[in-house]
């Protein structure tokens, strides 16, 4: 089950989170936001490459502990 | 920090390496002892076999062997492993007892020695038995053994030895005592390790050969141990992929162990143990995807196996250690060459154990909060009578009972308490901090720099629970910035709420104050009620009073805390403090902004400062302060009064903070439409910050008109007529003319411009192309002046020229007089075009053209002159330079003088020429210049001549062989006589054969040779003399005369017809009579 949903402006700031109301909400803005360590590292590597071939999805970023993290760009 | 009871044993961690002892050695009184000793331990590399080793002495006690059990039928184990197992294989089991003993083949007491050694033997199989462990001799001689088989005693006496050892031949060495000891050493200790091999295959056999008596209902716990030992014993042997097997079966069976609340801490301590064993296996064969399968499998499997409630801690505890560990196995892997990436890197699992000490501090904070009253039970039911446990993972109050029933709920009880009250002095803190600094090192190592701030963020909290605010601070502070900067606002507010407290319970006024106004702000996500006690506490900082205490501190530290406060209150000092708000967010926003982007000199320069307060209740400022130099360099806000505190927020330049960048970017993209405002109303986003204004100067208001007669022809001096008039309603002064070539053009327009403010002369190179600052003078209200510019153009092209009047006047601006400085410019485009176009062609006397003239033969220079200037021009005279190469034949004065040309019309002149042989001159020989001296038709009479040079081109000439020239007159009449003379001329230093031919013609009878042959020597002529009757009137065509050179065969008769006329003009019979009576009449 999703637990949060988040979309982050390209200059990394959040446009929209929300979670779960019964979770610690805090908890999950700083797993997105250290996730883009991960969405920045994956960006630079697929460089162009990702702009032309138009793929989006990049994948599930890392396993947490408890949770599954999947981004797209 | 000493070892825990969390932490694994370090014969768990150990590489499992042969244990061999070695006795008969004094290493402390015996030198060749110590040096035998010495080589065996020194320099242990990896090149050297696996064996770990000990000196014991002789007679030492070996572990007694319990008696083999004949029947596992009524065996009922009391746990899985024995805590003592591990080591006693490791350290004092040993596979092989070597006695060293010093003994010569050629000893003269043999008998007695050979019975001394045997005896020791004897003494340590004694020790050893029901062991397998393997003894050997090793004979330490003073002689170098001769080779085997050429010493018959010493064959015999071995042989002897053996039998008296009850030994076999492969179990007896000798360690000769010479040159060469390390290499006998390390001969030696290779049979050792095989002889430890062959005891740890046994071993495993032995154990495996238990396997078939066990059943499955009473001997669980048997397996495990088995597969457990059976594993050790093959990495003992160095087997490690059989270990790792075993391992993996011994984990299988571990979960298969009905788990029970009473056993659930036993089973996870030995899948603890057996995971440890197998991640390290599988790093070590390099298979690291393998170990973290294992691990992940390893948590899933355990992490819901809690255990008892009230011990949860326990679990949390274990669970952080098994990710602990795993995290040190990972980075070892790496320290010897295993890549990790950023998504699977040793930090993750500190991280993971950083987590679970924190939780495990949180559940022992609520499980562990017995009151003062409750003491620590006594006898300890912790204590055990040996000191420690004897199985892994057993409570020591009800240590071997098997059942799942708690016998005595009591002493259960009061073993829990027990642990409960021993938890409570554990410093969670510290070891929290220790792993997530370890998380932080890895993660800076794989790029996951906000990972790093995240984990530092809970450091710094951790130092805040731990009450090292300072630390806390340092690291909070820190890390703010990075949230701070990519608009993180929920989480830099948390950041900033512990920040708050810390300073607070340090009472760090700057601190509390900086972060005070940033909660306050537009970045903080707090609640409206939590920013109005914010706000209040700040207000009473500022009145020089204490704060009330941030919610949820300690009690203990607030009451520290609001001594300190009432300390600084007392202290007097600087309470002044300026804070930059460049690198915050603060609850004031600024925007200075100039009403416009530029302002002349006499109007007053007006700006806004905007403030905005985004705090939640009204409050004042004491001060506004706005410095400046060109652009608004800082505005300053003062909150407080010096009496009290006095905070100033320093805005750089024009306003904005760490904020507003983001802002602008977001409102920029946004769709969203600002609602109407009343007109004296602003959106506060629609403000733009203008810190700078440009000063420009006055309006002026004189007009400045130039008159002139384009375009420009080259070289002339090109009249500009500059008229400036006044508009204004004062005298003006200073008038100042700055006219010329417009900088910033082409350099070399530079070179080639030149001004100058007299017509009469005309200017050379040193003039400028830029005239500055001419004074004119004053000028009166309507007074209107006029100056004539003269520039010369040397090159055609368009050019931009700038005239500049600049001039003072005084004018009164807010009842103060200031002197303005004004200035106009205009500028003007200026075509400069040639005057006229000159063709110069060389033609033959025939008026021919020719391509090349001929040596010594007389041609003729064309000059053509085409107008090409719009205004009239007047040739005031022309010169032929000739170059030394050329004669003229005739006078070479002018034929245009004087004469005017309209556009488009021309003026021709003719030169006759000549050129003395020259012999062969490539690209030809210079003709020389032709001098035009020219000026516009209109210009004055002082206005100078421009001579304009035209270079004349070079032409190639050509020797010939013979020229022929002809003397006829100018025509003939019919029937008349018509002497026609040729002269042949021999140009060359040879005798010339000349064959001469006359060709008739149909309109001439003629006389004279008509075909000869004739001689002319070098640089003579021959005439030939021929009488032509012409027959017919009009343009007829004369016999023509041919010409053969025997020696120039290239010699045509087409060049000769360029030298003499091939035609004439006859005219008709005259009449005598019509004559006389025209005459008469």
């Amino acid at each position: 089950m999703a637990v949060c949903v988040a979309v982050i402006a390209k200059e990394n700031y959040p446009l929209y989170i929300r979670s779960i109301p019964t979770e610690n909400e805090l908890k999950f803005h700083y797993m997105v936001h250290t996730s883009l360590d991960v969405v920045d590292e994956k960006i630079s590597a697929m460089g162009k490459a990702l702009v032309d071939q138009r793929e989006l999805y990049l994948g599930l970023l890392y396993p947490t502990e408890d949770y599954k993290l999947n981004c797209w760009a | 920090m000493s070892p825990t009871q969390w932490d694994f044993p370090v014969e768990l961690c150990c590489r499992p390496m042969a244990f061999v002892t070695l006795t008969g050695l004094d290493v402390v009184y015996n030198a060749v002892h110590r040096a035998v000793w010495d080589a065996f331990c020194a320099n242990r590399r990896a090149d050297r076999v696996p064996i770990s080793f000990k000196v014991l002495p002789g007679d030492h006690e070996y572990p007694k062997c319990r008696p083999k059990r004949t029947s596992y039928e009524w065996y009922i184990p009391k746990g899985i492993l024995k805590t003592g197992w591990m080591n006693k294989h490791l350290n004092l089991v040993p596979a092989l007892v070597v006695v060293f003993y010093e003994l010569d083949w050629d000893e003269p007491q043999w008998k007695e020695k050979q019975s001394e050694c045997a005896t020791r033997v004897e003494i340590v199989r004694q020790s050893l038995q029901g062991r397998n462990t393997k003894v050997a001799v090793v004979l330490i001689q003073k002689k170098t053994p001769l080779p085997p088989g050429e010493d018959v005693t010493a064959s015999e006496r071995a042989a002897a030895l053996c039998n008296a050892c009850e030994l076999s031949g492969k179990s007896l060495f000798v360690l000769p005592h010479t040159d060469h000891l390390v290499g006998y050493i390390i001969r030696l200790e290779n049979a050792f390790y095989e002889h430890a091999q062959t005891y740890y295959y046994t071993e495993i056999r032995r154990v495996k050969s238990h396997k078939e008596f066990l059943n499955k209902t009473t001997h669980q716990l048997l397996f495990v141990r088995h597969q457990f030992k059976i594993a050790f014993f093959s990495e003992l042997k160095q087997d490690t992929q059989n270990a790792l097997k075993n391992y993996r079966t011994a984990y299988n069976l571990v979960h298969e162990l009905r788990a029970h609340e009473t056993n659930i801490l036993e089973i996870k301590t030995m899948a603890g143990f057996i995971n440890y064993k197998i991640c390290r296996l599988c790093f070590q064969h390099n298979t690291p995807l393998d170990a973290i399968a294992q691990f992940r499998k390893h948590i899933d499997l355990c992490k819901k196996k809690i255990g008892s409630a009230e011990l949860s801690f326990e679990h949390a505890a274990w669970m952080s250690k098994q990710f602990q560990a795993f995290g040190d196995l990972f980075d070892e892997a790496i320290k010897l060459g295993l890549t990790a990436i950023q998504t699977q890197n040793p930090g993750f699992y500190y991280q993971q154990a950083a987590y679970y000490a924190q939780e495990r501090k949180q559940l022992a904070k609520s499980l562990c909060n017995h009151e003062a009253s409750v003491t620590y039970p006594n006898p300890d039911p912790l204590e055990t009578q040996t000191g420690v446990l004897d199985f892994y993972g057993q409570r020591s109050w009800r240590q071997g009972i098997l059942s799942f029933d708690l016998s005595d709920p009591e002493k259960e009880k009061v073993g829990v308490l027990a642990i409960q009250l021993k938890e409570r002095s554990v410093v969670h803190s510290e070891m929290i901090i220790t792993l997530l600094s370890n998380a932080v090192a890895q993660f800076k190592k794989y790029k996951c720099p906000r990972m790093k701030s995240h984990l530092m963020v809970q450091m710094g909290e951790e130092y805040y629970y731990a009450k090292d605010y300072t630390k806390a601070l340092k690291l909070l502070d820190y890390v703010m910035c990075d949230y701070r900067s990519e608009g993180w606002w929920t989480l830099l507010t948390s950041i900033l709420t512990t920040a708050l407290k810390c300073s607070y319970l340090m009472a760090q006024l700057k601190d509390y104050i900086t972060y005070s106004l940033e909660l306050l702000g537009r970045a903080s996500t707090l609640k409206d009620d939590q920013k109005s006690r914010i706000e209040k506490n700040l207000i009473n900082v500022l009145m020089n009073e204490s704060p009330d205490p941030e919610p949820d501190c300690d009690v203990l530290a607030v009451k520290t805390a609001q001594k300190l406060w009432s300390d600084r209150i007392s202290l007097a000092g600087s309470n002044v403090f300026t804070i930059g708000v460049q690198d915050f967010v603060p609850f004031v926003q600024c925007k200075a902004k100039f009403h416009a982007p530029s302002f002349h000199v006499d109007v007053p320069v007006r700006f806004d400062i905007y403030l905005k307060a985004d705090c939640p209740h009204p409050i004042r400022f004491s001060k506004l302060c706005v410095s400046f130099n060109n652009q608004i360099t800082s505005v300053d806000l003062v909150l407080g009064h010096e009496t009290g505190r006095c905070v100033v927020l320093n805005w750089q330049g024009g306003g904005g903070d760490a904020a507003s960048s983001q802002e602008a970017l977001q409102a920029s993209r946004s769709f969203k439409r600002r609602p109407r405002l009343p007109d004296n109303e602003l959106h506060w986003d629609s403000i733009v910050i203008q810190a700078s204004t440009m000063i420009i100067s006055r309006v002026p208001n004189i007009s400045v008109h130039l008159r002139h007669d384009p375009p420009a022809l080259t070289n002339e001096m090109y009249c500009l007529v500059v008229t400036v008039e006044s508009h204004e309603k004062t005298q003006i002064r200073d008038v100042k003319l700055t006219a010329g070539l417009k900088p910033g053009q082409d350099a070399n327009l530079t070179q080639k411009t030149h001004m100058s403010l007299h017509g009469t002369e005309l200017c050379d190179e040193s003039y400028p192309a830029l005239l500055t600052d001419i004074p004119v003078g004053d000028l009166h209200p309507g007074e209107k002046l006029e100056k004539m510019l003269y520039v010369r153009c040397g090159t055609v092209g368009s050019r931009m020229f700038l005239v500049y009047v600049s001039y003072l006047i005084n004018t009164t601006i807010e009842d103060k007089e200031i002197v303005c400085k004004c200035h106009k410019d205009e500028t003007v485009t200026i075509e400069t075009v040639f005057p006229f176009d000159v063709a110069v062609k060389f033609v033959s006397t025939k008026f021919e053209h020719l391509e090349r003239v001929y040596a010594d033969i007389p041609f003729l220079l064309m000059t053509d002159l085409l107008s090409a200037s719009p205004w009239a021009l007047t040739i005031v005279s022309s010169e032929l330079q000739l170059a030394p190469s050329m004669t003229p034949v005739d006078q070479l004065e002018s034929q245009v003088d004087k004469v005017v040309l309209q556009t488009g019309e021309s003026a021709s002149e003719c030169f006759c020429l000549r050129c003395p042989s020259v012999g062969n001159v490539e690209g030809g020989v210079a003709t020389g210049h032709y001098i035009i001296s020219w000026k516009r038709t209109s210009a004055m009479g002082n206005v100078p001549v421009i001579s304009t040079v035209i270079t004349l081109p070079h032409v190639i000439v050509e020797n010939i062989p013979l020229h022929v020239n002809a003397d006829l007159p100018s025509f003939g009449r019919v029937r008349e006589s018509l002497p026609v003379k040729y002269h042949l001329q021999n140009k060359t230093n040879l005798v010339q054969d000349v064959e001469i031919s006359v060709e008739p013609s149909d309109a001439f009878m003629f006389s004279g040779l008509k075909q000869i042959r004739l001689r002319i020597l070098p640089g003579t002529e021959q005439e030939m003399l021929y009488n032509f009757y012409p027959l017919m009137a009009g343009y007829q065509q004369l016999p023509s005369l041919n010409v053969n050179l025997l020696r120039f065969p290239h010699f045509t008769n087409q060049l000769l017809r360029r030298f003499i006329p091939t035609s004439i003009f006859v005219k008709p019979q005259g009449r005598l009579v019509d004559d006389t009576s025209i005459a008469a009449a």
